[in-house]
């Protein structure tokens, strides 16, 4: 039990449907793992197992050696797990860096609770800086755009500071130029933590993924580097002409 | 980063001072100066129902934590407020009957009890009954939120529970008539710790003393509106689900505002019953209960001085026009709900917010489109 | 032995009586999660429209068939009340279902007055048709016609409802719309037509309500509020738009209201309910029967 995070046979049941059936994965410290697969496939519902926002009909999570299914959303976060939604939810009413703020602030005492925020402390800057909101920080997050909100979501993530990170299609619905800055963010996310990623776009995959896991149908298909995922044939079979983007690396796979 | 870290060890516990040094409770100070020169401009009947309004007010700035900050519809705040008020009573009637030397308060030797209940045995000491005023609601609402809100019950379901709540206990103050008075009350409080209430002098202490509760009761909500912890509150109104994985437990933030504003219920309840002279299940059931959270409502949800504002217009209104014709009042307070939820749900206080904001932005956009015109603009879209 | 069987029969009229109340409850809150606190005041309407009926409409001989024709009648006033309601103030509140209990409450100050005005502040009698009166007697508990008319008119309606959201075209459209209001309008189910008629149906259930009612008693402009609470309390029990959840929830309310009044009194058996539900909402938050949609997305 060496893996910072392990999934071993979870089956998620909705209504005699199975989401998730007999999922197994182990993601280690430093990795950038990312999770793809088709629409449906799970890939969802797997981050929500592990952040307890469904809970598996059978199967253990375990994050550090640890069992953590059946614990609370806020205990795993407490432990270090956090991540993202595939629909930005941030808090309207709040500014941006109230958003920050809050997130950076769970670990605090409810005495240090009930005092005003004074000033920005030295995490949620650094969060605001790497999300480049420094300027907007005082806006209410409900001014963003999409996108903007997609990165205060991130930037929320980062303020939790977690030893692992889950983010759930960071760029989808981004534009050209908003993917390649949030791939940088990324990356300098990356260098220092463990990271797993859900997404679908290829580029984004082949620039940063350490290690791939393909998921189908709920479990599995293959895992392993970006070369050795993109030249499996049951890949192929199940991605191609369902997936756009990856139709289009066919070339690519190729060559 | 050495600069951040400098502001943020540079820190005041409490904002008054800030505050102050910023004249910013200008609001507050010229409200407090406002009421206390109400002595001296109002007669003893009107300077009564003023205290009265201003007890009123203490109740919606719990509510307004509760349901304009919190999103927690509480259909039951009479229930706090009555559980303040019946614990002065209870000792204001026992200290009288002592003064006249009997073991039981007048109500109870009418219905037979010649013994006391044991219940009402710890109230023969005035700061029991002080102290019970605002930590019974307190410890009533712990209790319930806890349970509640840990199991998710939420919304609409819990609107619902805390109205079945102020039935159950209506119903329970009017059947156990030996113990309560049962829907007469308890009433003919004649003395408050040595004061005579008959005596017209006393208006003006009671008054006071209510106007001071209001302005700690304000300062502590403001406290904590504007801590952390008030901003975790409003995103948990908000997605109350998403906070969770901001790790923190909603349950826990709800339950705190939730208990927070029945203490203040039961402080507006415990100085309510000297300054009115009798406590009543009709002054807490289910339709007292929902008025305040109108007068909430009308005042602006999610402003303090709103909240307070509301209580003392609509209850003047009330207590205006339901003199003169109950009926139309009636149909006034019906219509009121509808237009205000309906169609100023931000109510006044909100609105003139609003309206403040559009023509902030709409003298920067003027700005903006100057300097654009002069050629100053150009640089900042680089 | 026969305190405890009238007090199972008194059970079961308390239960029956609120199942017909909760009935209208599933369509307006259940499947709309539109709390509808005017509710009570449509049963009212119910039931002063078999007053009106009886007393202008009809000769004093025929009591019994203006009675009958009540049950259409109070149907569609009530019905109409909730379309009113419906088109004028909630369609535009959909979503913002804390501020329609609000709303709703206005509108039934406004409609218990408008009752005062027009019918006066105390109540009134309705008379009961003649072959109602009297009663059976099982061992030596007496039921009378009247309250088996509603257990029979409860069941009745019972049997309407399920027959309407399983059966009917219109019944599918509604639970489409409940699960995923978007999807269904997607789909081509506009979702204005279906919001308007699952209100007026469940209006109109109160209007039947109203008539059983009449039954038991004089009737006021009040008459609404003092059943609403429990009814509501029955659709949190059984499981937002659940009808075999209502049912049971109905009934067990009505039992244990009865049985704690026996064991204790009136006014300490209503705060050991309320502790009963708090318990129980514990190990069942949703209610006894839980629909599922996706929790968080
Ligand atoms: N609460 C639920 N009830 C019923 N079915 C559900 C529920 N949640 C998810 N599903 C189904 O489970 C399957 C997996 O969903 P999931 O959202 O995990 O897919 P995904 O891989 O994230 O897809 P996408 O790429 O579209 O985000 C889908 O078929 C979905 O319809
Ligand atoms: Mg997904």
């Amino acid at each position: 039990m060496s893996a910072l995070l392990q999934l071993q046979d979870i089956e998620v049941d909705f209504d005699g449907f199975k989401a998730l059936n007999g999922l197994t994965f182990a993601i280690n410290k430093g990795e950038v793992r990312f999770l793809i697969g088709p629409n449906g496939a799970g890939k969802t519902t797997a981050v929500d197992v592990i952040t307890s926002l469904t809970k598996p009909t059978a199967g253990t999570v375990s994050f550090e050696g640890e069992v953590i299914t059946g614990k609370s959303e806020f205990d795993i976060v407490k432990m270090g797990i956090g991540r993202t939604f595939q629909n930005p939810s941030v808090f309207d009413d709040l500014t941006v860096v109230e958003n920050i703020d809050l997130a950076a602030s769970f670990r605090m005492g409810l005495r240090k609770m009930m005092r005003k925020r004074r000033g920005i402390s030295p995490e949620v800057a650094e969060a605001l800086e790497l999300i480049s909101m420094t300027d907007i920080a005082e806006r209410p997050a409900g001014e963003l755009s999409h996108g903007q909100r997609q990165w205060l979501e991130i930037g929320m993530l980062l303020a939790q500071d977690p030893k692992l990170l889950l983010l759930d299609e960071p760029v989808a619905g981004m534009s050209k130029p908003e993917r390649q800055s949030t791939g940088e963010l990324l990356h300098e996310i990356a260098k220092t933590r463990t990271v797993m990623v859900v997404e679908h776009d290829m580029e984004f995959l082949r620039q940063f993924a350490s290690v791939v896991t393909v998921m189908h149908e709920g479990s599995v298909l293959c895992e392993g580097d970006v070369a050795t995922v993109q030249a499996d044939p049951t890949v192929q079979e199940v991605y191609l002409g369902r997936s756009r983007v990856a139709a289009e690396d066919e070339t690519t796979v190729g060559a | 980063m050495s600069p951040v870290t400098a502001v943020e060890s540079k820190r005041t516990p409490l904002m008054l001072g800030r505050d102050l040094a910023r004249g910013r409770v200008g609001f507050l100070v010229s409200g407090l100066c406002l009421l206390f020169l109400m002595p001296a401009l109002l007669t003893d009947f009107r300077l009564d129902l003023l205290a009265k309004f201003v007890c009123f007010a203490i109740i919606a700035i719990g509510v307004d934590i509760a349901w304009g900050y919190g999103g927690m519809l509480v259909l039951g705040q009479g229930v706090f407020f009555g559980l303040g008020g019946y614990a002065m009573a209870m000792h204001l009637k026992l200290a009288e009957a002592k003064e006249l030397g009997q073991d039981v308060p007048d109500f109870m030797s009418w219905s037979g009890v010649e013994k006391l209940p044991a219940i009402w045995g710890p109230f023969q000491y005035g700061w029991v009954a002080i102290i019970a005023t605002v930590l019974v609601p307190m410890v009533v609402a712990f209790l319930l939120g806890s349970l509640v809100f840990r199991r998710r019950v939420r919304g609409a379901y819990f609107a619902i529970l805390t109205q079945a709540l102020a039935a159950a206990f209506v119903i329970l103050l009017i059947g156990q008539q030996g113990l309560t008075g049962g829907t007469n009350g308890l009433t003919n409080i004649t003395s408050f710790f040595g004061m005579d209430l008959t005596d017209p002098g006393s208006t003006t202490t009671l008054y006071t003393m209510a106007v001071i509760a209001l302005g700690v009761a304000y300062l502590l909500a403001r406290q904590l509106v504007h801590s952390r912890y008030g901003r975790l509150l409003i995103a948990v109104r908000d997605g109350e689900d998403r906070v969770r994985f901001l790790g923190y437990d909603p349950a826990t933030v709800k339950t705190i505002a939730f208990t927070f504003s029945a203490g203040l219920a039961g402080l507006a309840g415990a100085l309510f019953v000297p300054i009115v002279g009798i406590i009543s299940p009709a002054m807490l059931g289910i339709v007292p209960s929902i008025e305040m959270v109108i007068w909430v409502a009308l005042g602006g949800r999610a402003t303090l001085v709103g909240a307070v504002a509301g209580a003392l217009v609509v209850n003047y209104a009330k207590s205006g026009l339901s003199e003169q014709f109950p009926g139309a009042w009636t149909y006034f307070q019906g219509a009121l709900f509808i237009l205000v939820i309906a169609f100023i749900p931000a109510g006044v206080a909100g609105g003139i917010r609003a309206w403040r904001k559009r023509m902030a932005e709409a003298a920067t956009e003027r700005q903006e489109r100057a300097a654009a015109a002069s050629g100053y603009g150009e640089t900042r879209f680089e | 032995m026969t305190t405890f069987f009238s007090q199972f029969v008194a059970g079961i009229s308390i239960g029956s009586l609120l199942l017909l109340i909760a009935l209208g409850l599933t369509f307006t809150f259940g499947q709309m999660n539109v709390i509808n606190m005017a509710h009570g005041e449509f049963i009212a309407a119910g039931a002063y429209t078999t007053y009106v009926l009886q007393t202008s409409v009809f000769a004093a001989s025929a009591t019994g068939l203006a009675f009958v024709v009540s049950l259409p009648v109070a149907f569609l006033v009530a019905g109409l009340l909730g379309l009113i309601l419906e088109r004028t103030l909630i369609h535009r509140l959909y979503g913002r279902s804390l501020d329609t209990l609000l709303v709703t409450w206005g509108v039934s100050l406004l409609l218990q007055q408008l009752y005062r005005d027009l019918f006066g502040a105390p109540n009134v009698q309705v008379k009961a048709p003649s072959w109602l009166e009297g009663g059976f007697d099982i061992g030596s508990v007496t039921i009378s016609y009247a309250r088996l008319f509603i257990y029979g008119l409860v069941i009745l309606s019972l049997l309407a409802v399920w027959i309407f959201t399983s059966k009917t075209v219109h019944g599918t459209r509604m639970r489409a719309v409940v699960q995923n209001r978007g999807l269904a309008e997607a789909s081509g189910i506009a979702s204005a037509p279906v919001d308007r008629t699952t209100f007026f149906i469940g209006s109109g259930l109160a209007g039947i309500a109203g008539v059983g009612i009449t039954l038991l008693g004089s009737i006021g402009p009040t008459l609404g509020t003092s059943y609403i609470i429990d009814a509501f309390l029955v659709v949190v029990c059984g499981g937002l738009g659940q009808l075999r959840g209502a049912v049971i929830a109905a009934f067990v309310l009505g039992l244990l209201n009865s049985y704690l009044e026996l064991w204790t009194d009136a006014s300490l058996a209503k705060v050991i309910l309320f502790a009963l539900i708090i318990t129980f909402l514990q190990f069942r938050p949703q209610g006894l029967a839980v629909q599922k949609t996706r929790a968080f997305a």
